[in-house]
């Protein structure tokens, strides 16, 4: 079935249509898919359909600074007047950068290595994995926020901290596909003929790992944005003027008890971008993956 | 077996090294002086300097790294930069409350998580089957951070139910202090028959746990369904319904023994979100835990305190990942169990 | 799994009986302080921070500083009165007699003299303080006289509130460890019962007091540490807390409006600027200086930031000290202005981008500063915002090579003098500490020098120097000064005899009682 997709020989576009009759029947992971395009939709077309692109940027306004939540001002304004609803729909534009740089830094580091590491073993592979132990020694936030203290507190040294602490998952995931990869028919056969090492990584081997890479980084999509936001909220991430969901939740974290909409949206804009991408990694695991399929 | 142990030990203490290392250097790097903080909020140019001397930052760093190491193999963290106490006493302190808080944060996962996803694959695609799903998808989305504002906001802002803040209320730690036997609350106070004490603790700590279990939660209720599923689809397990087996009994005896097991393993994992979870969570309830420690030590330069908490993370995310390895292990020799993990 | 959720339950019910029994609030006479941050420094030679909340409790100084506005200006402390010589050199304290220290041991002349002579050796945190001071001698058991080396107002700086408290020999003897493991000896009202580290400090009434005791007086003070601004309010609110350390500003209006809450935001000693540096391009430019000066939204800040908590400054110095000059404000808030010296400076508009410095924990840095890039970009200068720790920005801007153009201060004196500020931030320094702005001016340094000297003996000579001194650092646009800020006092609606007095951070709860 799904061997239809990952099957070497079958042709793109029917690989491309079982795919899409696969996705039919999975109505989660089409609202995820549909939450993600609106996404995508508000953070390129923010200016436009905002009711204060300014207060993305420059704007202060203290005659209606923390007002609540009304029809001039869907979810209220912040302490120096700015419309919360258009900085929400400003920070999609940020969390989406977030989210591609970090998997692209991730990946464009773990995914060599996990090849390496997987298909010429032996001393190569011991190093790389012990190196990747150490990394995932460090629970959950932790690495990340060390390095981005010793950055200095910017969204893209945050970044850069998330992509380095975080590459080592997709070292290991990628290792372990390519050593169940490594002994499938087709490659041992295409050895035998005498096909190149380099050429059989490449051609071979590497598109086949790609399935449970792709997964992972649907998934950590949305764990990278909740990242950020975390280090944003400490103070290591984003600073001002950045528009960026988390750091608007810790400017309010001192008032918020008395002004809750300077809260509630922004968090609930980051609960909602994250669960679309985590449905959206899911319904690609039940398609890609039908062995875990419920 | 012991083999095995000894290697994964000797592995542990390696990687440790590599942590207390990697820790060292880039908590040296973080901006600022910790020489300025040592000498306090309003120093002259002698203090800095005398401070300087007295922290021995004026020696190059690999020799302060050397020294560090060695210290730190015969006991000593050093002295934290921020609050002129010995490190290895304050982490010590602080590291009970946030492991007592980690772990009451894992019971709830597992005392609702369980029976939740076990009630959600008997009753499959019914509604209360959609409603844990639901609970479960989202429960992992939520910004842990936002969820304990919105906890403080409605449970105690609108609600009074519970404190806002703390680890035990002020006065119950003035009229019946806790004997510190081991630095958990809840156990100190429990065995020594002190029970304002007890049920204090339990009140300041309703907020915090349930912040920190709900992503653990999320994923329990999950994995224990998707487990229960699949055990239940077994052939030994349709073979018993044929034969008349009742269900309860299939239900105890078969299916959850060997659902539980990927739920062991999640374990590990929980405990390593909620760690790195404490350092969001404890600011923002007071906790006086590790979390709010390494934060605090992170936003003032105290490269200690920086190396010492996480060295005792590390740890023990290492440890406990080894004890969930080695149950595994024992609980898992013969049985195959079905399908590959996620 | 039934058995489980029987367990669950089970604990559910014990618990929460239990926890409604154990709902205990403090009792009238315990006063309950939310303070932002744990003791750390508890040597009092040592200690130049938040400890002052647990000194001003347990320990006393010779005098007290009063009530600005009130008369005399020192009151008597553990001194009962003092003299002078005509030359200044020679200052007379005569001793309050029968008062013991916590540990039972006599407060007397030799006290005095050991604990200025430690504090001088020991060099640390505020000991500057007594850098006039050549000796101390020991006339008689309760005579004490301190002999300078350049006069210097000792009345004043004795009621200081760090490095001047009067602990015991005895405990000086045991050193700075002993003071760290959470141990006080003072003769004040209050004595330390223990230290819940990270979590309480609790004192109790010291029954011995000099002072005696009263049925209304609170018998005990618990000094909790509440890091969050959000719950210290919620406290203050619902009573759990009678005062708070460390209010959100935005919350203020709200408390105010609260008839439980006694929200005071009287004027204080401090006052807000940015110290602009004159050594770094493009802030080098006297015309760039003076054009951020009239790109500031002076009335905003006051208004929208500081909802109404402050006043514009008329110079380096707040109005509420003496020695500052009425007459010296220049620059107000003038786009056209700022517009039009920006032209006049010449520099290329590409290459008009500065950097600020700010506390980013902070939100009333914080919002100013995003004013002051917004406005500037108004006038062609794009503005990058550093925000950080304290210790972090700090270390940088005293380097030059990674120094800020602007650099956010807030600045109060450690004992009232205006030369707390013209030497502090602005006198020529080799190295670099506080002179953020890296400012050096022969001319500045001998008229601040010179009015120091004078304080002691002539003050309205003083007063006239610093007054020069001042208009030099004004239209040199050294700093922009935007506020004067008033201090926030937030307390229970019913604690009485509260009179706030800017020279101290905590009331002596010894003075307060609860209505």
């Amino acid at each position: 079935m799904a061997e239809v997709i990952n099957a070497h020989n079958t042709p793109r576009w029917e690989r491309l249509r079982y795919f899409i009759h696969l996705s039919k029947k999975n109505p989660l992971f089409l609202i995820g898919v549909g939450v993600v395009v609106l996404l995508v939709f508000a953070a390129v077309f923010a200016p436009w359909i905002t009711p204060y692109p300014q207060d993305a940027k420059y704007a202060i306004k203290f005659i209606s600074k923390l007002k609540p939540p009304s029809m001039d001002h869907f979810f209220g304004t912040d302490a120096l007047g700015r419309d919360i609803f258009t900085r929400v729909i400003f920070g999609a534009r940020m969390s989406i950068k977030i989210g591609v740089t970090v998997l692209a830094i991730a990946l464009a580091i773990g995914v060599p290595l996990g090849l390496v590491a997987g298909y010429f073993g032996g001393r190569i592979d011991d190093i790389i994995m012990r190196l990747s132990d150490i990394f995932l020694a460090f629970p959950s936030l932790l690495l990340p926020l060390v390095i981005a203290a010793a950055l200095g507190p910017s969204i893209t040294n945050a970044m850069i901290a998330i992509a380095v602490a975080w590459f080592p998952w997709y070292v290991r995931i990628v290792r372990a596909q390519v050593l169940t990869v490594k002994e499938q028919l087709y490659v041992e056969a295409a050895r035998s003929i005498g096909v190149s090492r380099f050429s059989i990584l490449f051609k071979h081997v590497l598109p086949n790992s790609m399935a449970p890479v792709i997964i992972q980084a649907s998934m950590d999509m949305g764990y990278t944005i909740l990242t950020a936001a975390g280090l944003s909220f400490i103070g290591v991430g984003a600073r001002p003027p950045t528009v960026e969901w988390g750091l608007m939740i810790t400017d309010a974290r001192a008032y918020f008890l008395d002004f809750w909409w300077t809260v509630t949206f922004p968090g609930l804009a980051i609960f909602v971008t994250v669960l679309a991408f985590n449905l959206v990694g899911d319904g690609l695991r039940d398609i890609l993956d039908p062995k875990v399929r419920d | 077996m012991k083999k095995y142990i000894g290697k994964r030990l000797a592995f542990t203490l390696l990687v440790l090294f590599g942590v207390c290392t990697i820790t060292f250097f880039v908590s040296r790097v973080i901006p600022g002086d910790p020489a300025s903080m040592w000498a306090g909020p309003k120093h002259t140019q002698e203090q800095l300097e005398a401070a300087r001397r007295e922290l021995g930052l004026d020696r190059p760093l690999l020799v302060q790294y050397l020294d560090y190491m060695g210290n730190l193999l015969m006991g000593d963290l050093g002295v934290s930069i921020r609050t002129k106490q010995p490190v290895l006493e304050e982490v010590g302190r602080r590291y009970a409350a946030t492991f007592e808080l980690v772990t009451v944060s894992i019971l709830i996962a597992l005392v609702i998580g369980v029976p939740m996803g076990v009630i959600s694959a008997v009753r499959k695609d019914k509604a209360i089957d959609h409603a844990s799903r639901a609970f479960s998808i989202s429960g992992v989305a939520m910004p842990v951070f936002w969820l304990g504002l919105i906890l403080q906001m409605t449970l105690h802002g609108n609600l009074g139910w519970f404190p806002l803040q703390g680890r035990i209320g002020s006065m119950v730690l003035i009229d019946h202090p806790i004997n510190d036997i081991t630095g958990f609350y809840l156990f100190d106070s429990l065995i020594t028959g002190n029970w304002p004490a007890f049920f204090s603790s339990i009140k300041y700590m309703a907020l915090p746990a349930l912040t920190m279990s709900f992503a653990s939660l999320a994923i329990v209720t999950r994995i224990t369904r998707s487990s229960m599923l699949e055990v239940m689809r077994e052939d030994y397990v349709q073979t018993a319904t044929a034969y008349g087996v009742s269900r309860r009994t299939i239900l105890y005896k078969y299916a959850l023994k060997n659902a539980l097991i990927p739920t062991i393993t999640i374990i590990g994992l929980a405990y390593g979100l909620m760690l790195g979870g404490s350092v969001l969570v404890e600011s923002i309830f007071d906790w006086p835990g590790l979390g709010s420690y390494i934060v605090l030590s992170i936003t003032r330069n105290d490269f200690p305190g920086i190396v010492g908490s996480t060295l005792v993370f590390a740890t023990t995310y290492l440890t406990i990942n080894l004890i969930v390895d080695l149950i595994y292990f024992f609980v898992d020799p013969r049985i195959k169990h079905p399908g590959s993990k996620g | 799994m039934k058995k489980s959720i029987l367990i669950l339950v089970l604990v559910l019910a014990l618990a929460l009986p239990g926890a409604v029994l154990t709902a205990g609030a403090a009792d009238r006479n315990t006063f309950v302080f939310a303070s932002y941050g744990d003791v750390k420094d508890w040597d009092p030679a040592i200690a130049f921070s938040l400890e002052v909340f647990m000194l001003r409790q347990v320990y006393e100084g010779l005098t007290v500083y009063n009530t600005p506005g009130e008369k005399p200006l020192i009151l008597p402390g553990l001194a009962t009165s003092w003299t002078t010589s005509d030359d200044g050199l020679t200052w007379t304290f005569n001793l309050r007699k029968g008062v013991k220290f916590h540990d039972g041991e006599p407060f007397n002349a030799a006290a005095v003299k050991y604990v200025i002579d430690r504090n001088k050796k020991l060099g640390k945190g505020a000991a500057f303080i007594w850098a006039a001071v050549k000796e101390v001698k020991v006339v008689d058991d309760h005579t004490v006289q301190f002999l300078l080396k350049y006069p210097a107002p000792i009345d004043i700086i004795a009621s200081a509130q760090y490095c001047a408290w009067m602990y015991s020999p005895k405990a000086g003897e045991k050193g700075t460890d002993w003071f760290m493991q959470g141990n006080a000896i003072g003769t004040g009202p209050y004595k330390v019962d223990k230290w819940d580290k990270s979590q309480q400090t609790v004192l109790s009434a010291f029954k011995g007091y000099w002072g005696g005791w009263m049925d209304n007086n609170f018998k005990r003070v618990i000094l909790k540490v509440v890091t969050e601004e959000s719950t210290q309010v919620q406290m203050l609110k619902s009573g759990e807390a009678d005062a708070a350390s460390l209010i959100p500003i935005d919350s203020i209006p709200g408390l105010k409006k609260d008839p439980a809450v006694a929200m005071l935001t009287p004027p204080s000693w401090k006052n807000y600027m940015y110290l602009i540096n004159v050594k770094k391009f493009p802030t080098d430019n006297l015309k760039i200086r003076q054009a951020i000066n009239y790109a500031c939204d002076y009335q905003g800040v006051i208004d929208g930031v500081l909802n109404g908590g402050g006043s514009i400054p008329s110079g380096p110095i707040p109005a509420t000290m003496w020695g500052h000059d009425p007459n010296l404000r220049i620059y107000d808030f003038n786009l056209e202005k700022a517009k039009k010296l920006v032209e006049e400076s010449g520099i290329a508009k590409d290459k008009l981008k500065i950097t600020i410095a700010y506390i980013g924990t902070s939100q009333v840095y914080s919002n100013v500063a995003q004013m002051l890039q917004a406005n500037l970009a108004q006038i062609g200068i794009t503005v990058e915002l550093l925000p950080g720790p304290w210790g972090t920005i700090w270390d940088k801007a005293k380097n030059l090579e990674t120094a800020p153009n602007m650099q956010s201060m807030a600045w109060w004196p450690t004992y009232p003098t205006p030369s707390d500020w013209l030497i502090g931030l602005w006198r020529t320094e080799d190295k670099t500490l506080f002179n953020l702005s890296h400012y050096s001016n022969p001319k500045y340094d001998k008229l601040v020098d010179d009015g120091a000297a004078a304080e002691g003996l002539d003050k309205a000579r003083a007063i006239e120097l610093y007054s020069k001194a001042q208009k030099i650092l004004v239209d040199d646009a050294v700093a922009v000064f935007y506020a004067d800020v008033n201090d926030q006092a937030g307390m229970r609606a019913d604690i009485g005899g509260f009179i706030y007095n800017p020279s101290y951070n905590i009331a002596r709860i010894y003075d307060l009682y609860r209505k």
